[in-house]
Parts: structure tokens; C-alpha cells; sequence
């Protein structure tokens, strides 16, 4: 009886321990038949940050991993509300709140989600946190850290991070000199992370512990405990400060490259925020000390293309840093070979077509160009090997390809890892049988397949990523304008739509399916109506063609083609030859291979679906001596770009946009016509909106017909002008607008509007088929939101979206929207497994344990962001089977099943559950949901599961070789085949 | 009754506090052995009739043959930033030594490097002061009217950047005498002096003093920024010691050597430059009734930033007039 009495209070709970006084869980033998004995059976994460509230000066994460509440793996404590200006909870100066309400908005906008208030007020919006989106508060603390453990993970690589630029722009402006490198920051931070790691640790001894051998490790888990390892992730620790938390704290594992380029080599090159934060802190790493300098690139189709014109976060002294990111002038920026430039170096109008590639760091394990030029070992190889010898696990992850292959080749069996990323050019030199879901070119960010494969012969383990956005997905309707409609405050609600018909009064989005894709073509016509008034200092209207070369879809090469526009005071026309005959240049950039554009032949043979995107854009040309004597020599620095920020007059009205491709056989085929109704224009373009994509290949439904959605979960983004007043959200002081969106269907014939919203409403009526876009959240200018939606139509019955805004002050400005896109995705959860198969079957040949998790919770990125299912709960079974007291009561003979994991009320009471399926992975905790979906997928399910549940043991392995290269290799971990069927809901 | 019992424990604290200083230095002496401080000459009771302060006396304006002030504060520092106020102030008596003080501030900096300049707005006050028949001790309080002003850069952060190195310049870390304000702002100001009588030390003719006091805003002021104005409190607080030297052996030299420290307190300041901190070192002279000047030298730090000190040096002049 007491028996039932206890299982029944633990369901109740939600807990397979007690709330008061976790305790360790008696430890499982592994689950699957053919495992080596002695085997540990429980996964690994081999990256997170759970100490990443002492990161960035304090003042970036909210929330604390510690937890003041009992824990529990079944509640998640509350979380105090935080002022959505700045996360310094010191601080008073108005300066900072005002820099940081500016800022924030945009670090919130990396994961598409808008900054809300969190915590205990009264108009807190339900889904602000937890949310996997959401990358500025605390998703790791100790209960969520709990229940990932009752669900198996028994290894934890505990990681620090910073970036001491990112944490100058948060701490407000340095108005005396500006930001300064230190390169001693990331020492003192690391410092502060451990010892959180370390106090997190002590207080939940019981059943977590810091293991510093392999031995440790074994020990830990065959207790039943959870195995933390200490890991440093930092942009740049000098030597002797990395040696020091390696002796005082028992670092173990050591990402030796982050997110810059420092004095160990090149980073990969991932975004153009952390390549403004290599620049700013190139003069402490380099060897040469030389400052503002920005990564070096090469042109490779290998990888996309990832920087685009470099900001600048700290404007050199004297003048002070302030938030306001500045571009690098032009003369700065021509060096750089980002981009070929031959398009405006000229000053005379012509157009000109070259090949564009991907980019990447063209470092190694080396500080400066002159060091990487050198032949033989480079200078950070040296680095390398010394944490190797020191018996440091050492991660290739974020480095360049250059450095990762380097690393490699350091000469040392010691195996390494790869913590946390996908794999590039997956089925590269595989067989016919190798899929790879991929369909865009990776950054530089992804491991390349075959480095993954060297580190997995030396028996080094990998880490999965479990990232925001990695998915596919196809367009169900996108409409493009500048802008589409302007969202006003207005108390009737409805604010915005956008239909496939123009005769419903709102913006238009151009209809599915007109043209067959496979169609050849031979030219492409732009016609705009509207004026075009001014063109100095030396702006000219141009038109941007994009054409995809003959490569895969993960590669990268597109023909440019930038092509001046002939106007009149009724609009501008221009008729694009794609055999290229009337180009006046036909030029690679000095910087790219030296390749031809095209051959008159591969010209001649594009069809519709190879073109990529189609821009108007103003495009500022060199600026010679009369044009500098009649504009200041200031508009040099304005060359080749198409927006600027001085007084200029040009504004480009665009009335009308027509779009049309001739075929091969001279029939007009109809791309684009975009004519809103009277009143109302397709864009502006001038000083912030400089330039105006009209077509995206990805736009057409048609595109990724083959995307494994099923049409039911869908994705509705919208984008604010650029040069707009912010929307303004939630803070303490006040409530806050709510964006609503709702789809349109012409299920029942018409496209019918969404039901309109009561007066009087505040929250978006669910039920109606309203969701919130921005959860009260502030939305800056050129951020892209987005939400979730579940259709019960078919898709191709979604022919549009209303936009509505709760709760806004009356008197604030309208918010013009520029962009609307719904898209059918591939189930988040569903596209994990099925990479996960892809990688292990590709570089392990489906060997169990050899692909960890490598979550990189709190690590700025956001995590997967939505599930199409939800586990069943029923079958959620713990993995964590009591000890101590309630082993004795008997509680241990099987794993007691798991409740959702709970919201604490104020009065200890429990909430609402935080599901996958509405929050993604919106907590650590919620990995033991996921193994468990893991589980549940068709076909590879189980064994994906069962190879997570021994990557713990791999990783083991793997450190353990690390210590004793020549030891006899153990007997192998078994093998599956990773066939994974149809995800539920749509047939093979 | 309750007027006397406060003046008399006004007396007592003074005393007290003469006491404490002056045992720091001359243990032996006591105020009824020192001869007569400079004060003395001007009164002994408060229905006696005042005379001028003699030469010497440094903090004059409100005492008798000093009823108008004319000051002048310029400094410069390494960043090549200078600052210049100037201070009018008229006295008027109440009864006795207490005095109504009205006092009108204006001026401004230049960032010579960069070729920034901004005229600062001025600033009025209205106080109370009064000191005691020995001098040993002094106070003044009052409201401060800072009217709103608008700098040249205020759509920029170099308005804010040349607003913060002058008061890390200047040797005051008054912000409201560098910052432009979007609507007039209300402060209320104090200042308290007290000093030993003099004390012979082998050769030497010595006072010891003390100064404290500061500006704090009454309610949330508006500072302009290029992110529109932000509102916060602006104040500071100062602390000083001294010591006079009247005469060596038999001549006058009518000399004050003394540190100064302040701190500003003001919200407005990023966190990377918050609590901009002073401490310096100064010299004075008053040769003449009329007359009385300070040249200092010093540091300023912001506490909170890595920043290297900043050095500063100027040059105080005050004219009287009865």
C-alpha cells in the first residue's frame, strides 16, 4: 500500500524524485541487447552553457540556473520579470536603458523572436518563456537541468562562453575612449562561469558531479550521477590563462577557436555581428597586433555566403562607442574581396555580369595572413598539440575549415570532437544510397563530411546540434513590398492583409503555379511604373539578376548580372539578354576563381527555375572629381552601396513592377505583377530602402514541392520596413501591442478573412485561428517575426493572411510591413532524426554512440523551435529509477513514468505543461521529451534513441584514448542501419 | 527658546568639529590659547558691527566687504579638453552674518582635439548663508535653477562625450554645469566649512579646515542625448581639507594647501563611465581683500571603467567687491 501511495504522489508531482530532496537515480545497464559489457547507458550533451547568466558582463541573460525553489524535473521555478530595456539589474542610467531598448530588439531578432517581459506580471504573455526561441533568459536551471537527467543524460558538457565586444555594446556607451580589447576579458569571465558551474555542482551533489578523468566519468554515471565535465568556449584566452583553468578548475575540454579569428587561427565565418567583433579585438590576438581587421575570405562554392559588408562596432577613438552599428567605408570594404565590386567601380553606367561564390576564412591555424601564406605547420598547431598533451579534449567545432583540417593533421593520435554543428556536403564522394536533406549551402560553421569522418577513425564523437530553424521549407504564399501595408492603431483591429486577390483591397500576392519551372528562357524584362527623381551623388536605378549556376543545392555559384535600368519620367524598362551579349563587362571578381561568367552555351540554357532573385536597386557608382567637387568628397565612401546615409534626394516611386521571362521560344511568361490597389504603391526606394527584391526563387510554392511537409504546420513571418519607429511592446510599465495573424482559406470557396477579432480583446483568439506574432514583445524596423500556425485546410487552399494589433497605444506611429511569407515546414523534431540517420550512417556507418547531442543550450542561437507532435506522456518513462529511501520502499524496480514538466504557480501549485509542440525545446529539461519523440519516429526512431543512450559511453571512449592513445581499442559499440520511414502523417 | 537651543547646538558642533581637526595637528593648542582666527577681525558678536575680512580669507562671498563675487574656473586636462564658468554671486544681508546669496553661472568647454565647443547654459541659485563670528564655520544652502539649454551636438554623442570630459577636466563634478537639459530642472545645493582658529607650529601661523557639500536634483531631470533626452538624477558631492597658512615667521603669506575630492552621483552616466571621481591638489593665495585665487592639479578616474586617469590642472580667481 505505501508503495502505491508513494508512485501515485510522484505522478502527481511529476517527479520520479521527491521535490524537497533529489537523490541520484539507481544507475541502468544499457537497453539494447548487443552492448559491451561495462557500457554506460545514458546520452551525452557535449555542449551547453548553463552558467551563461555570468556571460556578457551580467547583463545579457535573465535569470539564474539557481534554482530557490525545491527541485523538481516536473515544475519549472518562476523567473523574476525583467525590465525589457536591459538586463543589468543594477543599473539606473537612463543612457543604457535607452541603448539597450535599442539593442535588444535586435539580439532577440537572431532567433526571430521578439523580446518580451517575462516572469510574475499580470500581462505577461503565456508563451514569452519558456520558448526555445528566446535566447536572452535562463533555459537552463537546475529542474530543467534535473529532468533532463530522469531522462536519461549522463554526461554534460558544461561550457563557458563570451564575446567581449557583444558585452561592450551591452554595457551602453563608453563615451571617454570607446571600446578597448582586453586580453585578459574572457579569462575573467570563464573564471566567474566555472565557479557558477562549480556551485550549481555543490548544491546538487546528490546527483551531479564534475569528472576530470574518464575515470571520473565511469564512476560518476555507475552511480547513477550525472557526470559534468568543464568546458571552456571562449573567443580568445591567452595560453597561460587557459593552462591555469585548466590546473585550478579541471577544464577538460577546450574549444581552442570561437567566434573570432584569434591567436590560435581562423574562425569560421558565420555572420557579420561576430566578424565586427573579430575586428574589434583582431589587435590583441594577432600576432602582428594589427587593429580593425576583418576576416579573410576566399571564394569557394563549397559554402554560402554568410558576411556581407562589415560593421563596425567600436567607431575608433576619439569619437565613442555607442550602439548605432556603422558600416566600413568603401575603401576599406574593396579590400576585403567579399564580393566582386566590378559592378561599381566604374563611373560611367553599364552593366556588367559576374560569378558570385560562397565564402570562407581563408585562416588556419594562424593570426595573420603572412602567417597562413607560410608553408609547413602553422603556429597554432603548436597550441593544439600542447592541449592535447595537457590531456585536453580538443573541439574543431567554429573553426574555419582550414584550421579544422589542420587540427586534424596536428600530428597526434589523440582523438578530438565536434561538439555541437551539422555536417556540410554530407553525400559528397558517397554512394548513390547517401541522402542528404540539405537543400542550401552551408556556412563555413558546418563541419565538413570529411573532417567528421577522420575525427570519427579516431575514435573522436560528434555533436548534433539541435539549432533553430534547421528544417526545409516550401512557400505557400509570399508577398514582397516596401511596404505591403502599413499597420495602424486601430481600435477596430484588423490593421493589414495580404491575398492572392486583388480585388479584396489588400496586398497582393503574386499567384502560384503560372509558369511551368522547367521552361527555357533566354531573356528577362523588368518594367516599373513610377518616377525617378534624382540621381546624384551618382545614383543610378539598376536592376539585379541573380541566375543559380549548374551545381548542387549545396553549393554556391550564381551569375550576377547587374543591369542598368532606362528611365523616363513614367518609369524605367530593361530587357536582360541572359547570353549576355549586350553586357559591357563580362568580368569575375579579382578576388573569385578566375572562371568565366558563363559560356554562351550554359547561358543560353537557363530555365525559370534557375533564377534566384531578381532586385531593383539604387547603386551608387564611383564618384570621380566633378562628381566629387559637386557632391564633397564624402560620397566616395557611398560607392557601390545602395542605401547611405547622407541627405541625398534620389527616390525611386515604383507604382507597378511587371516581371516577365521570354521563353526560348519567344512566348512572354508572366513572373511577377505587382500593381496594388489605388492608393497605394509597391515601394519607395531612396536613402533607407534602397533596394527592393521582386522575386525569390524561393517564393514558389513549386520550388521544394519535395519539402517532407505535410501542410499542416505552418510558418507565418512578417517583416517591419527598415527606417521605421519601432512597435512598442511590453515592459513593466506597461502592456504592450499584440500582433495577431490569422490565415485566410478558400476552403468553402471565396477566400474568406479570418473571423474578425471582439472589440475590447486583448489576447488573440486561438480559437478563431489568431496567434500572437511578437507575445507582446517589442518589434524594431527589419526584423522578421515569426509564429506558428496549425491549418486544418489543405494548403493549397491558404490564400492569405490578416494582420491584426491588440492593446496599442493610440498614439503611436503606424508600423509599415514589408514582407508576409507562410511556409509548410517539415517537422523540426521529424527533420532531426532524420539527419541524425544521415550523419551517423555517412561518417560512422551507424555505429551507436558515435553522434552525441550537442545541444548548445543558451548558447544565443535558439533551440529547435517546434514540434509537429507531442510525445505521448504515457509513454514517457523515466530513466531514472530511485535509490536510497525509496529504492528500499521498492520505488526502484522499474522507472517511474514522467509528468510534463509544469509551470510553479506563486502558490506552489502547479500550471500549465510546457509542451514541444508549442514551445519547442524551450528548456533543457524538455530534452528528455525529445529523446523520447526521438523514440517514436517511424522506422530509425529507436535506434537514434538507443545510439543517443550510449553516446555518453562513445564519448567515454573517445576521452579515454585521449589519455592512453595506444591502449587496444575496446570491443565496438554495435551498429544499426538507421532506416527511417515516412514521418507520421504522409505517405512514402 | 528652540532658536537658541539650535544656534546653541550649531555652536557646539562647530566647536566640536574645530576641536577634532585641530587636534589631528596641534594637539596642544586649544581654541582659547590660539590667537584670533582671521575672522575675528571682522566681528566678535553678531550686533557688533562686521569689518572687512582680511586678505587670506577664502571663502568670502556673503562676509563683510565681500557682498559681490566675480569667479572664474578654468582647467584643462590631457584630453585636451578646457573648461571655463564663470560665477556671479550677490549677497544680501538678512541680519548679521546671515546673508541671501543669489548666484548666476554660465560658461563653457572645448574639446580642442576634436574641435568640439559647446556654450553651457547658465545656472541661478538661490541660497542662504551664513558663518560664524570666528569663522569656524560656515554654511550655505539653497535651490538651483537650471534652465533648459540646448548644446550644439545634442542630436550626438560627442555632446555627451565633451559633457563628461569636462567634469573629469574641470575639478567639479557639477554635470549640471556641462549638460544640456530638455526642461528645466530644480536642484537644491549645500556647502558646510569649518576651520580651527589659528595655531602657531614653530614658525608657521596655521588654520585647519574642512569643506564639504554638494548638488542634488530635486526631481528627475531631463538630459539631452542623441537618443532624446533621458531622464535621471543629477547630483555630486565634494570633500576638501585645508590648511591655511596666514603668516610664516613674520610675514603674510595669506597661503591655503588642501585636497579636494568629488564624486559625481548622476544617473545620466553610462555604466562604463559612471561615478566620474576627482581628487586634486591646490594651492591658494588671497593677498588682497578683494582678491583670492586657487591653482590645482590632480586626477580624475571613472571607477567603473579602465580607462587610465585623466590629469587635469586650473586656475580659480575670485573678486570681491563690498
Amino acid at each position: 500500500v505505501f508503495a502505491v501511495g508513494l508512485v501515485t504522489t510522484a505522478a502527481a508531482t511529476g517527479c520520479a524524485s521527491t521535490a524537497s530532496d533529489p537523490v541520484a537515480c539507481a544507475q541502468v545497464p544499457p537497453q539494447v541487447t548487443d552492448a559491451p559489457d561495462g557500457a554506460v547507458w545514458g546520452f551525452a550533451d557535449l555542449h551547453a552553457h548553463p552558467a551563461i547568466e555570468r556571460a556578457f558582463g551580467g547583463r545579457l541573460i535573465w535569470g539564474t540556473a539557481v534554482d530557490p525553489e525545491p527541485v523538481s524535473g516536473a515544475a519549472l521555478p518562476r523567473i523574476d520579470a525583467c525590465p525589457v530595456e536591459t538586463h543589468d539589474r543594477d543599473l539606473t542610467s537612463p543612457i543604457d536603458r535607452a541603448v539597450g531598448a535599442e539593442l535588444f530588439p535586435n539580439v532577440a531578432q537572431l532567433a526571430g523572436f521578439a523580446h518580451a517581459p517575462v516572469g510574475s506580471l499580470g500581462f505577461r504573455p503565456a508563451t514569452a518563456w519558456p520558448n526555445a526561441r528566446d535566447i536572452i533568459h535562463q533555459q537552463m536551471n537546475v529542474a530543467s537541468i534535473r529532468r533532463a537527467y530522469e531522462g536519461g543524460l549522463r554526461l554534460m558538457f558544461a561550457s563557458t562562453t563570451d564575446d567581449q565586444a557583444l558585452s561592450a555594446l551591452l554595457s551602453g556607451p563608453n563615451l571617454l575612449d570607446g571600446f578597448v580589447p582586453d586580453p585578459h576579458a574572457d579569462f575573467a569571465s570563464a573564471k566567474a562561469q566555472l565557479d557558477l558551474i562549480q556551485q550549481i555542482v555543490e548544491q546538487n551533489r546528490d546527483w551531479m558531479w564534475i569528472a576530470r578523468s574518464p575515470q571520473d566519468a565511469r564512476q560518476i554515471i555507475g552511480e547513477g550521477k550525472l557526470a559534468v565535465v568543464l568546458s571552456l568556449e571562449m573567443n580568445g584566452l591567452l595560453e597561460g590563462d587557459t593552462d591555469t583553468l585548466i590546473a585550478d578548475y579541471g577544464v577538460r575540454h577546450v574549444l581552442p577557436i570561437h567566434l573570432v579569428d584569434n591567436d590560435v587561427g581562423g574562425t569560421a565565418a558565420n555572420g557579420d555581428l561576430f566578424n565586427a567583433s573579430s575586428a574589434a579585438v583582431s589587435s590583441i590576438y594577432r600576432s602582428d597586433k594589427a587593429p580593425q581587421r576583418y576576416l579573410s575570405v576566399e571564394a569557394t562554392p563549397a559554402y554560402g555566403r554568410p558576411l556581407d559588408w562589415p560593421q563596425q562596432i567600436a567607431t575608433l577613438t576619439p569619437a565613442p562607442l555607442y550602439v548605432g552599428l556603422g558600416t566600413i567605408p568603401y575603401s576599406q570594404y574593396a579590400t576585403l574581396c567579399y564580393e566582386p565590386l566590378v559592378a561599381c567601380q566604374g563611373v560611367a553606367v553599364a552593366g556588367v555580369s559576374f560569378l558570385e561564390f560562397g565564402q570562407q576564412n581563408v585562416k588556419g591555424l594562424c593570426s595573420t595572413e603572412a602567417e597562413c601564406a607560410s608553408p609547413g605547420e602553422h603556429p597554432g598547431a603548436a597550441r593544439i598539440r600542447h592541449l592535447l598533451d595537457e590531456q585536453v579534449m580538443v573541439d574543431v567545432t567554429h573553426m574555419s575549415a582550414r584550421a579544422a583540417q589542420e587540427t586534424i593533421d596536428v600530428d597526434s593520435p589523440a582523438p578530438l570532437i565536434a561538439s555541437h554543428g551539422d555536417i556540410a556536403h554530407l553525400c559528397r564522394g558517397a554512394g548513390a544510397g547517401c541522402v542528404d536533406d540539405a537543400r542550401r549551402p552551408p556556412t563555413e560553421r558546418s563541419l565538413d563530411v570529411d573532417a567528421a569522418a577522420a575525427i570519427v577513425a579516431r575514435q573522436g564523437v560528434l555533436g548534433l546540434g539541435s539549432g533553430v530553424g534547421n528544417y526545409n521549407a516550401r512557400a505557400v504564399l509570399a508577398a514582397r513590398g516596401g511596404p505591403l501595408f502599413m499597420l495602424t492603431p486601430d481600435p477596430q483591429g484588423r490593421s493589414g492583409c495580404v491575398t492572392e486577390d486583388a480585388a479584396t483591397g489588400c496586398a497582393v500576392a503574386p499567384k502560384a503555379g503560372v509558369v511551368d519551372p522547367a521552361t527555357p528562357i533566354a531573356s528577362i524584362q523588368v518594367r516599373t511604373l513610377g518616377g525617378v527623381s534624382g540621381f546624384g551623388p551618382n545614383a543610378h536605378p539598376f536592376v539585379r539578376v541573380a541566375m543559380r549556376g549548374a551545381r548542387p543545392l549545396d553549393q554556391t555559384e550564381d551569375r550576377v548580372i547587374v543591369h542598368p535600368l532606362d528611365c523616363s519620367t513614367g518609369g524605367c524598362a530593361a530587357s536582360i539578354d541572359l547570353g549576355g551579349v549586350d553586357l559591357a563587362v563580362d568580368a569575375t571578381s579579382a578576388c573569385g576563381p578566375a572562371a568565366p561568367a558563363c559560356s554562351a552555351s550554359s547561358c543560353a540554357s537557363y530555365t525559370v527555375d534557375d533564377i534566384e532573385r531578381v532586385t531593383l536597386e539604387w547603386l551608387y557608382l564611383g564618384c570621380d572629381g566633378a562628381c566629387q567637387a559637386q557632391y564633397g568628397t564624402a560620397v566616395a565612401d557611398d560607392q557601390c552601396q545602395s542605401t547611405w546615409s547622407g541627405d541625398g534626394a534620389p527616390s525611386w516611386t515604383l507604382d507597378a513592377v511587371d516581371l516577365e521571362a521570354t521563353a526560348a521560344s519567344a512566348a512572354a511568361l508572366p513572373l511577377v505583377h505587382l500593381a496594388p490597389p489605388d492608393g497605394f504603391l509597391v515601394a519607395t526606394l531612396f536613402q533607407e530602402r534602397g533596394s527592393l527584391v521582386v522575386y525569390e526563387r524561393d517564393d514558389r510554392p513549386d520550388t521544394a514541392a519535395d519539402v517532407l511537409a505535410t501542410g499542416h504546420l505552418l510558418k507565418v513571418s512578417l517583416r517591419a520596413a527598415p527606417g521605421a519607429a519601432p512597435l512598442a511592446g511590453a515592459s513593466p510599465a506597461q502592456v504592450g501591442a499584440n500582433v495577431c495573424v490569422a490565415l485566410r482559406s478558400s476552403a468553402t470557396g471565396a477566400c474568406a478573412a479570418a473571423p474578425p477579432i471582439a472589440d475590447g480583446a486583448t489576447e488573440c483568439p486561438r480559437s478563431d485561428g489568431w496567434v500572437s506574432l511578437n507575445q507582446r514583445g517589442s518589434w524594431a524596423p527589419n526584423v522578421t517575426l515569426y509564429t506558428f500556425v496549425r491549418s486544418a485546410v489543405p494548403e493549397a487552399t491558404i490564400c492569405g493572411v490578416d494582420v491584426a494589433v491588440l492593446d496599442w497605444d493610440a498614439a503611436s506611429p503606424p508600423l509599415p510591413v514589408d514582407e508576409v511569407r507562410v511556409e509548410a515546414i517539415d517537422d523540426p523534431l521529424g527533420h532531426w532524426v532524420r539527419r541524425y540517420a544521415q550523419v551517423i550512417r555517412r561518417v560512422a556507418a551507424g555505429r551507436l554512440g558515435t553522434v552525441a547531442f550537442g545541444t548548445d543550450f543558451n548558447g544565443l542561437n535558439g533551440m529547435m523551435d517546434i514540434a509537429e507532435n507531442e510525445p505521448a506522456q504515457t509513454s514517457l518513462a523515466s530513466a531514472c529509477p530511485l535509490r536510497g529511501a525509496q529504492a528500499d520502499a521498492g520505488a526502484d524496480a522499474s522507472p517511474l513514468p514522467m509528468a510534463p514538466m509544469r509551470f510553479r504557480n506563486a502558490d506552489g501549485t502547479l500550471g500549465d505543461a510546457i509542451r514541444l509542440d508549442e514551445r519547442g525545446l524551450a528548456t533543457y529539461g524538455l530534452l528528455a521529451d525529445f529523446l523520447e519523440a526521438v523514440r517514436e519516429y517511424p522506422g530509425c526512431g529507436q535506434d537514434v534513441h538507443d545510439s543517443l543512450m550510449l553516446s555518453a559511453e562513445a564519448t567515454i571512449r573517445a576521452w579515454e584514448a585521449l589519455l592512453d592513445p595506444t591502449r587496444p581499442p575496446p570491443p565496438p559499440l554495435p551498429a544499426r542501419t538507421f532506416e527511417c520511414g515516412a514521418p507520421p502523417g504522409l505517405t512514402p | 527658546m528652540r532658536r537658541a537651543a539650535r544656534a546653541h547646538a550649531v555652536r557646539a558642533f562647530a566647536r566640536a568639529a574645530t576641536l577634532a581637526a585641530a587636534l589631528l595637528v596641534a594637539p596642544a593648542a586649544s581654541a582659547d590659547d590660539a590667537p584670533a582666527p582671521l575672522g575675528a577681525l571682522e566681528s566678535t558678536t553678531a550686533n557688533e558691527p562686521a569689518q572687512a575680512h582680511l586678505p587670506g580669507y577664502f571663502n568670502g562671498v556673503g562676509t563683510t566687504g565681500r557682498y559681490w563675487e566675480l569667479a572664474s574656473d578654468s582647467a584643462f586636462g590631457t584630453k585636451r579638453v578646457f573648461t571655463q564658468r564663470f560665477d556671479l554671486a550677490r549677497a544680501l544681508t538678512i541680519r548679521g552674518p546671515l546673508t541671501l546669496v543669489v548666484r548666476a553661472n554660465f560658461g563653457g568647454d572645448a574639446a580642442l582635439d576634436r574641435g568640439e565647443s559647446a556654450l553651457q547654459g547658465p545656472i541661478f541659485a538661490l541660497g542662504l548663508r551664513d558663518h560664524s563670528t570666528s569663522d569656524n564655520y560656515s554654511v550655505e544652502f539653497g535651490v538651483r535653477l537650471v534652465p533648459s539649454w540646448s548644446g550644439p551636438s545634442d542630436s550626438d554623442p560627442t555632446a555627451l562625450q565633451l559633457a563628461l570630459g569636462a567634469t573629469l577636466t574641470s575639478g567639479i563634478a557639477d554635470d549640471a554645469r556641462w549638460l544640456s537639459f530638455s526642461d528645466t530642472g530644480f536642484q537644491i545645493y549645500g556647502s558646510f566649512e569649518s576651520r580651527t582658529d589659528t595655531f602657531d607650529l614653530r614658525a608657521l601661523r596655521l588654520w585647519l579646515g574642512t569643506r564639504y557639500g554638494g548638488e542634488a536634483s530635486l526631481l528627475p531631470m531631463k538630459v539631452r542625448s542623441w537618443l532624446g533626452p533621458q531622464t535621471g538624477f543629477i547630483g555630486n558631492a565634494f570633500f576638501e581639507f585645508a590648511v591655511g597658512l596666514p603668516h610664516v615667521a613674520d610675514a603674510d603669506t595669506n597661503l591655503e594647501i588642501g585636497g579636494h575630492g568629488e564624486v559625481s552621483l548622476s544617473s545620466n552616466w553610462p555604466s562604463d563611465d559612471a561615478f566620474p571621481l576627482i581628487a586634486n591638489a591646490f594651492v591658494g593665495w588671497s593677498p588682497v581683500t578683494w582678491l583670492s585665487l586657487r591653482v590645482f592639479g590632480g586626477a580624475a578616474i571613472l571607477p567603473t571603467s579602465r580607462q587610465p586617469a585623466e590629469t587635469q590642472y586650473g586656475l580659480r580667481l575670485a573678486f570681491y567687491l563690498p
